[in-house]
């Protein structure tokens, strides 16, 4: 998993909690990475989950809750270090629509080591897009929350519906639907 | 320390790791972004080197093509989609006399360029057009012929240039052909001269395509066939214009004329009103200039005026030869006719000889036989020389001993003139020691016409005959023979007319010497139907040589001295031989069995062919003669019948005696199964030569000699005085045994065909009474009743004038009274005949 994942959700926790948050679950976890992360390197997925899990633990609030709030604010992230992207693309679907196509073959061109996830989207009708999310990691709540911060950003109002595919969580759709 | 500070130094130890960290990532990705940088200078390089090898290959094909197309013998000109000059080369501009070279014209707008060269083109009005058309198809044209103004003919090529199917430009090719363009015209051009030259010729001519249709007819052709030429182009020629009899001479024309070859045949062709024509056609092959067979051409040539000529020709030859064979038939008659009383004038002469005649009756005599054997030769020579003109003369392959022939030849003039002024004498090649194959009789003939002829113009000195073998070619001899005398001679001036027929030296020979001048005329014949050649060496009174050349077959079979033929001297030797004769002619009979008599020969006689087979069926004979023409049963049919019987005589020899010497009568006679064959009329030493030939052939002799008077003798014997015995003495001399059998033959034989007689004439059947008195007529003469063969033979005249019945009846009515009284008489005699015993010495 990429560094930039890591540096983003321990600058949210220091923002939210403070840094002692920040290094209560770092210590409370066993880390290869120590807890040092730098942006540009890759980490085991299974520290973020290590350290989501010891967020829940001292804030009382729920993982997946935990995962779709840093999803909002990583929009915000992404958005400010790729605002480019972004200017090419005048609505939420046709952003959501070319992650699965365009931006990850962007990704994988800057980071050949990276793991994405699968994304498929189909327009069911004018107003309904439906996209399937498969991925070994189960990061569900983290798509769901960049989803939320996508339709805010281009001022959609669009509602979610998600479902699971699967029992394990590893394959999700995704209706979004305009109102 | 406080939390706070703890968790700071953390905080501190985090960053500085994570930094650490960081700085080693950038250190890792720059020494990646090195290697990468490296790799990609030395890939770079690789490229920089692969492009200049490619466009120098490029190039060096650029210089080649250019090089080509500068050298082609075609103006070239490219353009590109947008008729821009792309390329072009010299000889563009020579052609067009461009002043501009090429790389010049290159960028230039073709329509600027068109205006420098189209007015070189005949039709430069339609020129433009004309591109434009082509242009507008984008399908190649080639071989495009557009003359000039000055004379030249270009020959144009459009090629379209694609590049992946995608319309590029396009190629104009311009070939100067002016040279072969006008060498074409001239070959056509003197075709054409041609065909009209052959078309004044009263030559019709006509071409037809591999499949037989008509492609062009002539002015000519279409009259001699009465169609037009609308009529006939496309036409299957065969099927309009030949009768269908000769379709296989026309197909067999074709295969020959798709395989390249010519030929002149005669056919039929039918023109359009139905009727026929006979044409002479030389048919030829049409090549185009690569050598494929397009077609043929056929020159007609009318020859129904010749062919019917031709057809009357033969008519008038089938005619003539039809009137040929009568005249062959007619000679053939005449022969016998002529040759069968003359033999029984030269054979009654010599007989003649033998009764002590007076010397008045002597000078009779030998005018009567000198005059019966011109007579003879004459008839000899005109039949010879008419068998030879008919090619009814065949040389005969015999095995003979040539120089016995030529010695017994030599031989018999040499006794004729014994005791005279004139010496014949021999000179032969000792050399000639094996038998030849060849026409014997053919030599014979010659020998004796050139002999002859050298004793009538030679009353004194020597006939020299000289045979010599000229040369030797494996089996084949070339023999030379030369007959020289010391007569007359003959002038140089008349040696062209000694061969001629009917030709003499002069009229006074004629009258001094006799003789029908055809005698060398068929000498030279016979000898050049040998392959030799003759000719003639003479001066007036220096003698005359006669050479004659003639080619045989050489066996290997040497001559011993028994081969040679024995002569008449040694005439002893064929007696005790028996021989069967049969012959209806009652005075050729008498003239057979008086030579054979006189040659102590023992015989039979049979009146007709049936009577010659009952003989031969009862007693064995060393030699039958047989008469051809008889009534009963002819020679052939009598022949037949002995060989084919089981008999006495079946592998007896049979020599015809032909009254008529042509071929086929020989060839007949052989055929019927006979040995040989004598020629009527006949002298006794042709008869004795036949005699001695069988004779020497037996193979063992007869040691009895029933009749050989030379070995004793019979005692008198008086004949009744009822019978002549001048007569009977005449007949039979002394041989008693030969009156007995005579006497035998007519109470046995004659008698039987008296009753015969008797009971025809009861019937009063004329012309059996006729014919049987004919034939019974000479016998009464045998038996010494000379008055009863005058009676009957008043009996035959009678029936053969067809007088009254009743006139012969009274005849044979007096007959009968004397009759009864003879037969006893020579009964009589022929029971004491019976006891008469030979006395031997």
């Amino acid at each position: 998993m990429k560094g930039v994942v890591f540096t983003g959700f321990l600058d949210l926790v220091e923002n939210n909690f403070g840094y002692e948050m920040v290094d209560k679950i770092i210590t409370s976890s066993d880390l290869m990475s120590g807890g040092a992360y730098t942006s540009i390197g890759s980490y085991p997925h299974s520290e973020l989950v290590q350290l989501s899990a010891q967020l829940s633990r001292y804030t009382e609030i729920p993982v997946p809750k935990l995962m779709k709030l840093y999803g909002q604010h990583f929009f915000w992230v992404l958005a400010a270090q790729y605002g480019h992207i972004l200017s090419n693309v005048k609505t939420a679907f046709q952003l959501l629509e070319s992650v699965g196509s365009h931006i990850e073959v962007e990704v994988k061109k800057l980071y050949p080591d990276a793991e994405l996830p699968q994304l498929t989207t189909r327009r069911v009708d004018d107003k309904t897009l439906e996209m399937i999310y498969t991925s070994q990691q189960k990061m569900v709540d983290f798509a769901e929350g960049l989803i939320e911060s996508c339709l805010k950003y281009f001022d959609d109002k669009s509602t979610i519906e998600k479902t699971n595919l699967t029992k394990d969580g590893s394959t999700v759709r995704f209706i979004i639907t305009k109102q | 320390m406080s939390n706070e500070i703890v968790v700071l130094k953390r905080r501190v130890d985090r960053e500085r790791l994570a930094r650490r960290h960081a700085e080693s990532i950038l250190e890792q990705k720059a020494l990646d972004l090195y290697y990468a940088n490296r790799e990609l200078r030395v890939l770079n390089e690789n490229l920089e080197f692969k492009i200049s090898e490619r466009t120098r290959a490029l190039q060096t094909s650029q210089t080649r093509l250019a090089a080509l197309i500068s050298n082609l013998h075609s103006g070239i000109l490219v353009e590109d989609e947008l008729r821009r000059v792309v390329l072009t080369n010299q000889m563009f501009s020579d052609i067009f006399n461009l002043e501009m070279l090429p790389n010049e014209l290159i960028g230039m707008d073709y329509f600027d360029l068109a205006d420098d060269f189209k007015h070189f083109f005949e039709h430069s009005e339609t020129f433009d057009q004309r591109v434009e058309d082509i242009l507008e198809r984008k399908e190649a044209v080639i071989n495009e012929k557009l003359p000039l103004r000055d004379g030249r003919v270009l020959e144009r090529d459009y090629v379209p240039i694609l590049l992946d199917g995608q319309y590029n430009g396009h190629l104009w090719q311009y070939s100067d052909v002016t040279a072969e363009y006008y060498v074409r015209e001239d070959l056509k051009r003197s075709e054409e001269k041609y065909r009209g030259i052959i078309e004044n010729m009263e030559l019709g001519l006509v071409e037809v395509d591999n499949q037989g249709l008509i492609i062009r007819a002539y002015p000519r052709f279409c009259k001699m066939v009465g169609y037009t030429t609308d009529e006939l182009l496309g036409k299957d020629a065969l099927s309009i214009l030949i009768p269908s009899e000769y379709y296989p001479i026309l197909e067999q024309q074709t295969e020959d004329r798709l395989q390249g070859i010519g030929n002149v045949y005669e056919v039929e062709m039918i023109k359009k009103d139905g009727s026929r024509i006979w044409v002479l056609i030389s048919g030829a092959p049409i090549f185009d200039l690569d050598g494929t067979v397009l077609g043929s051409i056929g020159i007609h040539y009318d020859i129904t005026y010749q062919k019917d000529l031709q057809n009357e020709l033969e008519e008038a030859r089938e005619r003539a030869e039809e009137a040929q064979k009568a005249e062959k038939q007619f000679l053939a008659n005449m022969s016998h006719e002529i040759r069968t009383p003359l033999n029984a004038i030269i054979g009654m002469a010599h007989l003649l000889y033998d009764t002590e005649p007076t010397t008045e009756q002597k000078e009779y005599l030998s005018v009567l036989k000198n005059s019966a054997e011109i007579l003879r030769g004459l008839i000899s020579d005109v039949l010879d020389l008419s068998k030879i003109r008919s090619g009814n003369f065949e040389i005969q392959n015999n095995e003979f001993d040539l120089g016995g022939l030529v010695s017994a030849m030599v031989k018999t003039f040499q006794m004729c003139h014994e005791g005279k002024d004139l010496n014949v004498e021999l000179n032969l090649d000792p050399e000639l020691q094996n038998m030849v194959i060849g026409d014997d009789l053919m030599l014979n003939q010659i020998l004796i016409n050139l002999i002859g002829n050298a004793e009538k113009f030679t009353h004194k000195g020597n006939i020299t005959v000289h045979v010599r073998l000229k040369s030797r070619k494996n089996d084949r001899i070339n023999v030379e023979f030369k007959v020289a005398d010391t007569g007359i001679g003959i002038p140089k001036e008349k040696h062209d007319l000694v061969f001629q027929s009917f030709r003499q030296v002069d009229g006074d020979i004629k009258r001094k010497f006799g003789g029908t001048g055809l005698g060398l005329a068929i000498t030279k014949q016979l000898v050049e139907m040998q392959g030799g050649s003759i000719r003639l060496k003479s001066a007036l009174g220096k003698g005359t040589t006669f050479t004659f050349n003639v080619f045989y077959h050489e066996t290997d079979k040497k001559i011993t001295t028994e081969d040679r033929p024995i002569s008449e001297n040694d005439r002893l030797d064929v007696a005790g031989y028996r021989i069967l004769v049969v012959e209806d002619n009652h005075m050729n009979r008498k003239y057979i069995s008086t030579l054979l008599t006189k040659w102590q020969v023992d015989y039979q006689m049979a009146h007709n062919g049936l009577e010659g087979v009952e003989l031969a069926s009862h007693e064995p004979f060393d030699l039958i003669l047989m008469d051809i023409q008889m009534p009963e049963m002819d020679g052939y049919e009598a022949t037949n019948a002995i060989r084919q019987m089981v008999n006495l005589n079946q592998e007896t020899p049979i020599i015809a005696l032909t009254a008529s010497a042509m071929v086929s009568q020989k060839d007949k006679a052989l055929l019927a199964g006979m040995n040989d064959y004598l020629s009527k009329p006949f002298k006794p030493s042709q008869l004795f030569e036949k005699l001695k030939l069988f004779y020497s052939q037996k193979p063992e002799r007869k040691v009895e000699t029933a009749a050989n008077t030379e070995g004793g003798h019979f005692p008198a014997f008086e004949f009744n005085k009822r019978l002549d015995s001048a007569v009977l003495t005449e007949f039979y001399g002394a041989d008693l045994s030969y009156a007995r059998d005579m006497f035998d033959i007519f109470l046995t034989t004659v008698i039987p065909e008296y009753l015969t007689l008797k009971k025809e004439v009861v019937a009063k059947n004329t012309a059996e009474v006729g014919r049987l008195a004919h034939k019974l007529k000479p016998t009464f003469a045998m038996v010494g009743l000379p008055d009863l063969e005058q009676q009957m033979e008043e009996i035959e005249n009678s029936a053969k004038r067809n007088d009254d019945p009743t006139v012969w009846c009274t005849l044979f009515d007096n007959f009968e009274t004397h009759i009864t009284d003879a037969v006893a008489v020579v009964k009589e005699d022929h029971a004491r005949l019976l006891n008469v015993k030979f006395i031997s010495k």
